[in-house]
């Protein structure tokens, strides 16, 4: 009995995928149950894999990933075209490291408008509800929107 | 007297390459040296016969051989020479004492004679000035040196050919010993009867030779990979932008850049360096590609190099020729 909660506690935080113990590899399919708790009832859950990038990630992988890089300004010193581009290269690297290259130029498309949503380009900080932002986000794409008409 | 002369020399020339409107000094010197050492100029004044004079210091020279700056010869025949009046009269016009200048060298009168030859060009098209501070070593000289028959110098020589390959050797010599851009001097002291032969063009005598100049070059050094400032400049304009957000724009781009990074489609350039390069390649708001023909990607690439001016060793071409008048048309 104790065995079993333990069991289900862990696959509710995401720790007990034998497939893929960080969940954020948009490559490999999560199970679908974990990501219902992430990130709400989609359809695309149960085929494994969305073909939104960013839906394949943890939520939490993701709340901490901006967390963790985007907390504070870039730079103080900079223009903030500088500091602009500079974000634009800092979250690609970050997350190339974090979740893998873009497989399409598609994808890096939906990386990036994603990014925007939740990082203010001008100081490359994320924004200050960074969970509102991430809500919105999702309830703002088209799969969140087909499956809740 | 008629003195025969023509000179083929090789020099520089400007390279036609795409001037940028915002090109640096330094880059204008390094296109300027590209093909200096390429070009052949013959002079096209040369016509009728060329005098000598005296000068008022009783040496001999040839007239009218400095031409637009390009180059010009001259033959010192010094005042103490025992047969220093002898020359004049023996090597006259249609003389028939040339014979007699034999008679001098093999007496060893050992006259002083020294033919130079200057063949620096005219430097003004030259925003480097490549030529004009410089010493050089001649790494090999190709000398062709032929009498006519009845040259003074062998017509009544026992063993001519001989007497031919001693004034080569010894040319040949004075050759590699040069050391004076644009100038080449030839000590030819007791050779009375050769240098009469030469001046009359009766020896014909051309020179060409590749030598090590230490010339002040402006060297480059690439900083940004040509292609990548194309391949990068295709990937932005193949973005859609929208222009009402600056920072969104500069933001994506900064991903674009990265990513072609990632995919080794560029080389890998600091932040600093790949921002450089996205602001050369947008317009001035940043919120678009700049729209830019293939000869300004060229002028951009060219920005981001650098210029160096250093002495560095370089090899140049020289050719230049002693020829009858009718043989260097």
């Amino acid at each position: 009995m104790r065995l079993w909660i333990l069991a289900l506690l862990l696959t509710a935080i995401g720790c007990g995928r034998s497939t893929n113990p960080t969940g954020d590899h948009p490559q490999r399919p999560t199970v679908p149950e974990v990501r219902q708790l992430i990130w709400g009832d989609l359809k695309c859950q149960a085929s494994a894999v969305c073909q939104n990038p960013v839906l394949n990630i943890h939520l939490r992988n993701l709340t901490l990933f901006f967390e963790r890089s985007f907390a504070s300004p870039l730079s103080a010193v900079d223009s903030e075209g500088v500091v602009a581009f500079r974000c634009g290269i800092k979250i690609e690297k970050e997350w190339r490291q974090r979740f893998g290259l873009p497989q399409s130029d598609k994808d890096f498309d939906v990386i990036g408008e994603f990014a925007l949503s939740v990082i203010a380009p001008k100081t490359c900080t994320h924004t200050t509800d960074l969970s509102s932002a991430l809500q919105t986000y999702f309830t703002s794409t088209n799969e969140y929107k087909n499956e809740n008409r | 007297m008629k003195y025969l002369l023509s000179l083929l020399i090789l020099v520089p020339t400007l390279s036609t390459a795409q001037v940028c409107k915002n090109a640096s000094k330094e880059m204008l010197r390094f296109e300027s040296q590209k093909t200096w050492k390429d070009y052949v100029v013959q002079d096209p004044s040369i016509q009728g016969g060329i005098q000598g004079h005296l000068d008022e210091n009783g040496g001999f020279h040839f007239q009218q051989l400095s031409r637009k700056g390009a180059f010009s010869a001259k033959l010192e025949i010094s005042k103490d020479n025992k047969g220093f009046r002898q020359f004049f009269r023996y090597c006259a016009k249609d003389s028939i004492r040339a014979r007699d200048l034999r008679s001098m060298r093999r007496d060893g009168e050992n006259n002083h004679y020294v033919v130079s030859v200057r063949y620096l060009p005219d430097l003004s098209r030259f925003t480097n000035k490549p030529l004009a501070e410089q010493r050089f070593k001649m790494s090999y000289a190709n000398l062709q040196l032929n009498l006519n028959p009845d040259a003074a110098s062998i017509v009544a020589e026992y063993r001519p050919d001989a007497y031919v390959e001693e004034l080569r050797e010894k040319i040949s010599a004075q050759l590699k010993e040069q050391n004076e851009f644009g100038v080449i001097t030839l000590d030819l002291s007791g050779h009375d009867d050769f240098v009469c032969d030469l001046v009359q063009g009766k020896a014909q005598l051309s020179v060409q030779s590749q030598a090590l100049s230490l010339a002040p070059l402006t060297t480059q050094t690439v900083l940004v990979n040509p292609k990548d400032v194309i391949t990068v400049y295709q990937a932005l304009t193949t973005q859609t932008f929208d222009t009402a957000i600056r920072e969104a724009n500069i933001f994506k781009s900064g991903r674009l850049i990265s990513r072609l990074e990632a995919q080794r489609r560029i080389d890998s350039y600091d932040d600093k360096k790949s921002y450089d390069i996205f602001r050369s390649l947008m317009d001035a708001s940043l919120t678009q590609p700049a729209l830019l023909s293939d000869s300004d990607l060229q002028c951009v690439s060219d920005s981001f190099q650098t210029y160096d001016r250093a002495l560095i060793p370089h090899n140049f071409n020289i050719r230049f020729s002693f020829l009858p008048l009718g043989d260097a048309q």
